[in-house]
């Protein structure tokens, strides 16, 4: 194998556009500074840290919006048992041992925000942007370190008043994560409990998030612009770069639609406007707002929703692309179709968001326009599809379980994929909407999957964040639960085409009764993949601290800039000179054997 | 004491998963050692665990695609609601069915060409990875065929959905026939927290006019202290007196056009009829309107499911075979607060127009029996009111 660790060849790059970073790490990088704990650990201005600070807030919102599934799923399967467990846990929410309907939306609620926002946004794009950006273009650190640090700060402040939201009297929101008015524009907890002061919570959590993400998003896109190596040109970036930064630039103009939403709802509920709100009757009286349209709210809200899925998948597609081609020991294949294909995935997002509100009584003509544009994203994630598959032929495949997380990827794009078909045209989704075929749908492609690109990169990175090895049997068993029980979870709920999603229990229904035990099979496989998550986070954990230290810079025989840095780099990556970059980022099994992107091309060598 | 059973099961199978993985991190060590020691070269780890895996992949491509192909033939039978019961659900059900056999088919493919990859390229020591950058072809044929398959579908959903939701409302070609002759029922349905008003024009075939303004709803309900959420107008438009509400069962009639007018008083709802394929939202302020076909009466839709094993098995609650029973229903599919998911109502259809009309001519006009009393109360006095009067008048001019 060739030799990937910094060329020494090269000398003194001139890195122009890098001398003012914010701080002053020169070229050399051995005179640290005393670093107390809290510098370190807490306020830390390095990438590195941030990123792990991301991980670990996304791992605790994970298990707790996975533990919030839980309690649901259990009423879900026997909505006329009593579990005298969750009267210990929840106290009066669940009376008797049975989940309140309050309480069950509330978790609801939760559960589907801190799943997007915090685990798949916070928690995928947090992470990957800030340990690998820099680390992969050839950065000492991001544009601004001090903005990357706030956009922490912002995320753990958002996450603060989320969690305490969870304990108030009246009880988090409980609207939906999509929080339509004018069940959560009448600020009255006789319309519903959740719209009260947890609502107000919601919202503020919501608009802080906005903020962390558009910060960390601007940092990400003017890093990648800006800070990269000689020699490290756009086309040359790994697909992992190019997904982070189009998840930025999508955060970066969706979100403040998202956040002027939140802004005008407060307003509806505190000042009385009527932005949202029109001719509304309860008790019998006309309430005084008027002229205002609810539907107005569903179009801001999804002109960020739509977009907010691309958001959460494009980075995980960038890092099974990425991590697929070094345990394939192949180039990915079709690096510009596969660019091209996430670029035609960015902008064409930005045109499908009324594909939620088909049945909200839109102009027909709307919805064919919506309808075009929506199946027409099934072409560049079909070519996508195709690209990964053609990876993995031919190649050698080490199924390590980054590897396999990366397999399992694909398998659920596909699976979640097809379903969109369904959703995305007008015809089949009078049917659908709102019913369990969509819970099935995204679940599997923007939950399971973009979770499956999180452990890939979690797994594949974990040994430069930690200078230590993750156990690999556990991870296998990890990877294996996982997949099969998480398709027992979702597969199903196909089968339950037509049943209304976000009800508290069907047992008011004859025609919603027809599926025997199928939802306790589903809550069982749930129980199953949360248990798997726990060996998972053991695994996580214990390795951090007792893991098998690496001893080679290079685990896993990677090309890219990351694997050139110390086994435990500090701030500022590399000791020396940052290393230059000469070729893509897939020259592994050519003629000369895998060779790094810092490895200058030998005489005539054609170089990507 | 189950509980605490199973609780050290779990911790106990957990504890022993972990072990393994140590110890077997630690025996793989070893292994490696052992064989550098001997100069053995015979054992490769990582073609172990390929080896391991790929077989792994195998097995589950086979367990996965039969359960997933086989849960769909089992369910089938089940799935909500099998056999559409409006002229444009057979439509949309077809264009589900075209999309269905498209995507299975990709499904299927992909899989087993994923999976088979994967277990015939699993790591081996001598095998050298084929350094295959990108074919413009390959890319091309897999832009294009994606491109008609969605063209194809989308082509034929949107002339299904334009026809489904057209504004309009005369039936002439309507799928391709023409309903013109069959007299439509013009009804309207009004979600609040929780449950749905209901309202039928009675025999003059019109609804009486809503008027949205603090006149007809609080001021009405100050006066005549009757809420009227709706803002009917009872005292000048004479067509509302002879409106219905129904408490119950929605009723629409085989064969005749529905349009239904749908509305909310408090917060979003949705209308939906899962065996008709309607679906619509019910906004504050924004009155919608869908329209739909029957196609078979409650009858004869119970006839074609007495012939499925499901509906003939016997409902505990009721003795009888499930079929016997069954009935359509409507139900909200727009979250709407704690009892969301208790918005139920029946729906029945009649076999002819004469079986609407004699339920129809059964009812007491709303307006009879409450609106009526209501007013007069208040505005003419009541008869006691009146010899109070006068006796008192009497008295005063005594």
């Amino acid at each position: 194998m060739a030799d990937l660790t910094t060329n020494p060849n090269v000398v003194n790059p001139s890195h122009e556009g890098q001398v003012d970073q914010g701080h002053d790490h020169g070229h050399h990088d051995d005179h640290h500074h005393e670093e107390t704990f809290l510098t370190k650990y807490v306020f830390s201005m390095d990438h590195k840290m941030i990123s792990k600070q991301f991980l670990i807030t996304g791992i605790f919102w994970a298990f707790i919006g996975g533990a919030m599934s839980l309690l649901f799923r259990l009423q879900l399967a026997w909505p006329e048992s009593t579990f005298p467990f969750m009267e210990t846990l929840l106290g009066r929410w669940a009376e008797g041992g049975q989940l309140s309907p309050d309480f069950y939306y509330a978790l609801v609620t939760i559960h589907g925000t801190v799943l997007v926002f915090f685990v798949l946004t916070g928690g995928l794009s947090g992470t990957f942007a800030n340990f690998l950006i820099p680390l992969q273009i050839g950065a000492r650190d991001m544009a601004s370190p001090l903005m990357n640090m706030l956009s922490y700060w912002f995320f753990f402040a958002s996450s603060m008043v989320m969690f305490c939201s969870l304990f108030i009297e009246t009880g988090p929101a409980s609207g939906g994560w999509t929080s339509y008015p004018p069940l959560n524009g009448l600020r009255d907890v006789a319309v519903n409990k959740g719209s009260g002061l947890g609502f107000d919570l919601w919202l503020t959590s919501i608009s802080l998030f906005i903020v962390s993400s558009l910060l960390g998003g601007l940092n990400y896109i003017s890093t990648i612009i800006n800070l990269r190596t000689r020699g490290m040109t756009l086309s040359r970036l790994p697909l992992v770069v190019w997904g982070l930064m189009f998840a930025a630039i999508l955060g970066v103009l969706a979100f403040p639609a998202l956040l002027s939403a939140a802004v005008l709802l407060e307003f509806d509920r505190l000042l009385d406007t009527s932005f949202f709100l029109n001719n509304i009757v309860i008790n019998g009286e006309l309430l005084a707002y008027k002229g205002g349209s609810p539907i107005l709210y569903q179009h801001l809200f999804w002109f960020l929703g739509h977009p907010e899925v691309y958001i959460i998948i494009i980075p995980a597609m960038g890092i099974v692309s990425d991590v697929m081609s070094v345990h394939a020991r192949k180039p990915i294949f079709g690096y510009k179709a596969m660019l091209i294909s996430m670029l035609a995935i960015v902008v064409i997002g930005f045109f499908v968001w009324a594909h939620h509100m088909f049945v909200t009584g839109m102009s027909p003509v709307l919805g064919v326009v919506f309808a075009i544009f929506t199946l027409l994203i099934a072409v560049p994630s079909a070519i996508k599809t195709f690209n990964w598959i053609t990876t993995l032929w031919r190649g050698n495949l080490r199924l390590t379980v980054p590897m396999l997380f990366c397999i399992g990827f694909v398998s659920l794009f596909i699976t979640g994929g097809v379903t969109g078909i369904f959703l995305g045209n007008p015809a089949v989704d009078v049917q659908l909407h709102d019913t369990y075929f969509v819970v099935a749908h995204f679940h599997i492609i923007m939950g399971v999957a973009a979770f499956f690109g999180m452990w890939a990169g979690v797994y594949h990175w974990f040994p430069k964040m930690f200078g230590r090895h993750m156990n690999r049997t556990l991870g296998y068993m990890h990877f294996w639960i996982t997949l099969v029980s998480a398709y027992l979870v979702f597969f199903p709920m196909h089968f339950m085409t037509g049943f209304p999603r976000r009800y508290w229990s069907f047992t008011n229904f004859e025609t919603f009764n027809t599926m025997g035990n199928l939802q306790a099979i589903i809550t069982i496989a749930a129980f199953v993949v949360f248990s798997a998550q726990i060996l998972f986070l053991t695994n996580f954990f214990y390795s951090i601290f007792r893991g098998r230290p690496v001893t080679e810079k290079n685990p896993w025989g990677a090309t890219t800039l990351e694997w050139t840095t110390p086994i435990r780099p500090g701030h500022g990556n590399w000791e020396g000179n940052i290393p230059s970059v000469h070729r893509w980022a897939y020259d592994y099994s050519t003629a000369n054997g895998d060779v790094g992107q810092n490895v200058p091309p030998q005489e005539g060598e054609v170089v990507h | 004491m189950y509980a605490f059973i199973i609780l050290s099961v779990l911790i106990l199978l957990f504890t022993a998963f972990f072990f393994i993985g140590k110890i077997s991190e630690t025996s793989t060590a070893i292994r490696k050692a052992n064989a550098s020691d001997e100069g053995d070269d015979s054992y490769d780890d990582m073609e172990h665990v390929s080896n391991i895996n790929g077989y792994l992949s195998l097995l589950f491509m086979v367990g996965f695609l039969f359960l997933s192909f086989y849960g769909t033939l089992h369910y089938l039978p089940r799935m909500i609601p099998r056999l559409a019961n409006s002229v444009h659900g057979q439509e949309l059900d077809k264009m589900f069915m075209m999309t269905y056999y498209i995507t299975a088919s990709i499904f299927l493919i992909t899989h087993i060409v994923l999976f088979a990859f994967v277990f015939m390229y699993r790591y081996r020591r001598n095998r050298k990875a084929y350094f295959f950058s990108h074919s413009n072809t390959l890319e091309i044929v897999w832009t294009t065929i994606p491109a008609l398959a969605m063209a194809y579908l989308v082509y034929n959903g949107l002339i299904a959905w334009n026809e489904t939701f057209t504004k309009d409302n005369s039936f002439t070609e309507y799928f391709g026939n023409d309903y013109s002759d069959q007299t439509p029922i013009t009804m309207e349905v009004t979600g609040y927290q929780f449950g749905w008003k209901v309202r039928y024009p009675g025999t003059d075939a019109r609804l009486g006019n809503r008027i949205i303004d603090d006149e007809h709803i609080n001021e009405f309900y100050a006066t005549y202290s009757l809420p009227n959420e709706l803002g009917i107008d009872w005292q000048d438009d004479s067509s509302s007196h002879d409106d219905l509400f129904v408490d119950d069962t929605v009723r629409f009639v085989k064969g005749h056009p529905a349009i239904v007018n749908v509305g909310a008083l408090d917060v979003l709802h949705s209308f939906y009829l899962p065996h008709f394929r309607i679906k619509m939202d019910c906004v504050p302020g924004t009155p919608n309107q869908i329209k739909f076909i029957p196609l078979y009466s409650t009858e004869e839709y119970r006839e074609i499911l007495s012939k499925e094993a499901y509906w003939q098995e016997i409902n505990e609650a009721t003795g009888r075979p499930r079929w016997e029973t069954f009935n359509f229903e409507l139900a909200c599919t727009e979250l709407c607060g704690a009892s969301h998911w208790a918005m139920q109502k029946y729906v029945k259809v009649y076999e002819t127009m004469d079986e609407f009309y004699a339920w129809q001519n059964a009812q007491t006009p709303y307006y009879v029996s409450t609106v009526e009393p209501a007013i007069a109360a208040v505005d003419s006095p009541t008869e006691e009111e009146v010899t109070e009067d006068e006796v008192s008048i009497e008295m005063a001019k005594n």
